[in-house]
């Protein structure tokens, strides 16, 4: 895989919008999720986006009818684009759009078979319906931002980011694009809140413990997008380079890391197999507990460990709790960060892993 | 810079639809100028327009507590491995790839589901473990007992197309030597009611490009390819004749449901592909189209590949035959122009009668032979999304 | 008999002022209110600047709140051009089918 420079990062989550909010976060530490009620009358703990996060109007009627999680997926897309400073006359064909999702356009999915229970299959909105498409997200995305090369949305519980990745460096290594804008993009919503007080052990102090490796793990669901801009050639001012990705069962890294991130969250039931990436005496942060549990994660973590390669920073693990022989980054410190590893499991054990370097 | 026609072959194929439970049947019934729209039968709805069923389908054992389009998508798989030779013994061996793209497969859209949480307030679990298990390239690869890189793709109507694309990117960055790729869905009340709200499906059976369109039926079915790389095939004793000879994809960057009126998005893709291919547009023999028998598509479709390649093109939308597969269409159509070429004829562009002036190609209306050896498929998705892809006979 | 029957004015202006509400509401056009946008003003294209996902919605908004159908020869013709004669539309059809304008049928009972 071609190596891809990060020029530019955009974030839209539970510490807020834009890489100031992020960095607060990251700076901040700990915060408890906040509450909402499930049909049924019992509370659910979220890290949902702080009221106000969307009520941006600068991009006025070109999103008048979007659903929330396109307008969490938009402004995301363009502040990374915003972000990367890229030059006037960019030639928005050569602009690809990859947008990868762990639950899709789930809610609005819901709305409209709300629509066909209530109105009948003969008379649904076909507004509602044009939203529930997969790719609705993205189309908003390349119109808005007016990105006339390939758009693509990939929709799968575990790794849809990883698989965004590989192919935006495809993209980038074969020529058909300049720059790519790859994320994430998963939201919260009434339906998902019942599925995840059913399916989700909750973490019952509001705390993820990345470093529990629990058989029977606790999560606090969380939602949000982060982007990255990818382009082909290096740029002053940029994060840094995705080197690599990879998936499939763990290798210990040919060349060891500065920091290793842990992506547990408590999504996946069982998380003891993250004791054996953690076992290799790498230095170790996990940042989950201030974004909430989501399989499609990585992009966030990804926007944190770009920020880290750009200001040689390792910010402190928010809930560093673990066994004594671990080594945490338990303090934010300043100092050299040349790279950074991703690691991230889903349910049947196998790893996907990220390689950033600074340059 | 590497010759393209040697990266991507296609060993083998697999169809499943309204026009045939597999190629060989596809084939008798694109002979016999045959086609099935009918009634709905799957499920019940009290919209009345024409669908095309992938009738006496039937899987050979359920899969994934009998998701349709998985089965559907295995069906196809099956034909694919039988021609290529392969099974999931020697697969086992190999570096191995799964992209598909679908629509319906990859939406938790349990209308039962729903209806239980909006009258008690509570999420029925089996409803949601199956839609967690049922991802399309991962039940593909849980079915043939291999490890492998999977995806599924959701990208609208380009879907089945894009899965082929990404196919061939990931064999171009050495990550695989074998893809199964293409795309699957079965109908589903969403976009039965979705399309017929937008006012864009057709109450009788569709006519694409005709004159007197009015829209398009849905149809359900899947289409595969296996895609391999020249250096796999030849150890295995295969010279396989067709190939990907290229991929081009592009975006309208317009409007949610209607497409660029200028067709920018397509004229771009299939610049891409023709450039990517290194295929000028004179040694196209034939462009199997979109066309879904709406008013838009098919005068922006038209007006581009005359654009591209000329009003003399000989052009056709099987979906007369399949009716709009969505997730499936970008599949089955690859299928069906490799067909084309292989088998050196064409049927005609059923549905079609009279030529609407504003569009400068005419398709075919009578079965034609084919000249050439390269041909091109072209998907416009819902969204914007314009995908091309570039097929070759090798002589 | 009712002896205070609304006249074709007082129905065409009261169905007007719930079109323009509808319209803010329905077709999310946050950045206007009713009394910006005018009677006979284009509402495709120039004018409101809606499009062809709004006329489609509009059929639908229709329906459901004056109990007006349209026939699939009716849609996307002169009745959409403005508020004046989608207004005119409503008034005359909902006098055929339902009675008084403003009035909402029941949402159809049409679960499979």
């Amino acid at each position: 895989m071609k190596p891809t420079c990060i020029q530019g990062i955009g974030i839209v989550a539970a510490c807020g919008r834009g890489v100031n909010a992020l960095r607060s976060a990251l700076h901040r530490g700990w915060q408890p999720p906040v509450s909402v009620t499930v049909p049924g009358g019992l509370e659910l703990p979220v890290y949902a986006l702080p009221p106000g996060t969307l009520d941006d109007k600068s991009l006025g009627r070109k999103v008048r009818r979007a659903d929330r999680l396109t307008k969490i997926a938009v402004f995301a897309a363009a502040d990374a684009l915003a972000d990367a400073q890229l030059p006037a006359d960019l030639e928005r064909q050569r602009v690809g759009v990859i947008v990868a999702s762990a639950l899709g356009t789930h809610k609005t999915t819901f709305q409209f078979l709300d629509e066909i229970l209530t109105f009948g299959e003969a008379g649904v909105s076909p507004t509602v319906f044009s939203h529930s498409v997969q790719n609705a997200p993205a189309a908003y995305i390349a119109s808005v931002l007016g990105l006339q090369g390939p758009v693509l949305t990939l929709t799968q519980v575990h790794f849809a980011f990883h698989h965004a990745l590989i192919l935006a460096a495809c993209w980038l290594a074969n020529g058909q694009c300049d720059h790519v804008l790859v994320g994430n993009m998963d939201e919260s919503g009434t339906v998902m809140h019942a599925i995840c007080r059913s399916l989700l052990t909750l973490a019952p102090d509001g705390k993820i413990r990345p470093f529990a490796f629990a058989a029977n793990s606790a999560g606090i669901p969380g939602e949000g997008s982060a982007f990255l801009l990818l382009s082909s050639t290096a740029a002053p001012g940029a994060y840094g380079t995705v080197r690599h990705v990879e998936m499939g069962s763990w290798i210990p890294p040919a060349r060891p890391p500065d920091l290793h991130f842990l992506e547990a969250d408590g999504m996946i039931p069982d998380e003891s197999g993250y004791a054996i990436p953690a076992g290799t005496g790498l230095r170790l942060a996990g940042y989950a507990p201030l974004f909430g549990s989501m399989t499609g994660g990585s992009a966030i973590g990804c926007a944190v460990a770009a920020l880290s390669l750009k200001e040689q920073t390792r910010f402190a693990s928010p809930v560093p709790d673990s066994a004594p022989e671990l080594s945490i980054c338990r303090e934010t410190e300043a100092g050299l960060v040349q790279s950074i590893l991703l690691t991230r499991l889903n349910c049947t054990g196998a790893t996907a892993r990220i390689h950033l370097n600074k340059d | 810079m590497v010759d393209r026609l040697s990266l991507v072959t296609i060993p083998g194929m697999g169809a499943v639809s309204a026009a045939g439970l597999d190629t060989g049947a596809t084939l008798a019934s694109f002979r016999a100028e045959l086609r099935h729209p009918g009634k709905l039968t799957l499920f019940e709805s009290p919209i009345d327009c024409p669908v095309f069923e992938a009738v006496g389908f039937q899987a050979a054992q359920p899969y994934a507590d009998g998701v349709r389009t998985i089965e559907l998508a295995i069906h196809a798989l099956q034909e694919a491995l039988a021609e290529a030779r392969l099974d999931a013994g020697a697969l086992g061996s190999m570096r191995v790839g799964i992209c598909l793209g679908t629509t319906v497969a990859s939406q938790l859209n349990d209308l039962e589901f729903y209806r239980r949480f909006k009258e008690t307030g509570t999420a029925s679990l089996p409803p949601v473990r199956r839609y967690l298990k049922g991802n399309l390239a991962d039940a593909v690869a849980a079915h043939l007992g291999i490890q492998a890189l999977t995806l599924t793709v959701t990208n609208a109507c380009s879907s089945g197309a894009d899965a082929i694309a990404i196919g061939a990117q990931w064999m171009e960055a050495g990550l695989c030597e074998i893809v199964i790729a293409g795309g699957a869905d079965e109908l589903s009340r969403i976009p039965y009611s979705g399309f017929n709200a937008l006012g864009l499906a057709c109450k009788f059976p569709c006519t694409p490009f005709d004159r007197n369109r009015q829209g398009l039926n849905l149809g359900e079915g899947a289409g595969i390819l296996i895609l391999e790389s020249p250096a796999s095939a030849n150890a295995r004793g295969f010279s396989p004749r067709l190939v990907l000879q290229g991929y081009g994809s592009a975006c309208d960057a317009h409007h949610l449901t209607a497409p660029h009126p200028d067709g920018i998005g397509l004229k771009s893709a299939l610049s891409r592909v023709l450039s990517h291919a290194r295929i000028p547009p004179g040694e196209v023999a034939f462009v199997n189209a979109h066309g879904t028998g709406t008013v838009d598509n098919d005068l922006i479709e038209g007006n581009a590949l005359a654009a591209i390649f000329g009003s003399k093109m000989s052009i056709l939308s099987t979906k007369g035959f399949t009716g709009h597969t969505l997730g499936a269409a970008g599949g089955l159509e690859a299928v069906f122009t490799g067909l084309g070429l292989r088998e050196g004829w064409l049927p005609p562009s059923i549905g079609f009668q009279e030529q609407d002036e504003r569009i400068p190609v005419t398709p075919l209306r009578v079965r034609t032979e084919v000249t050439g050896r390269f041909a091109v498929s072209t998907s416009l998705a819902f969204g914007g999304n314009n995908t091309a892809l570039l097929f070759g006979l090798n002589l | 008999m009712n002896d205070t029957h609304p006249s074709q004015e007082e129905q065409l202006s009261k169905v007007k002022a719930q079109l323009k509400e509808l319209l803010i509401s329905q077709l999310a056009l946050e950045d206007i209110t009713p009394e910006e946008i005018k009677d006979d003003e284009p509402i495709f294209g120039e004018g409101l600047g809606l499009d062809s996902l709004d006329a489609v919605e509009i059929v639908v908004l229709l329906q459901r709140n004056f109990g007006v159908t349209m026939k699939e020869t009716e849609k996307g013709n002169e009745i959409f051009r403005s508020i004046n004669t989608l207004a005119a539309f409503i008034v005359e059809n909902s006098s055929k089918q339902t009675g008084l304008p403003g009035e909402t049928t029941a949402p159809a009972d049409k679960m499979p």
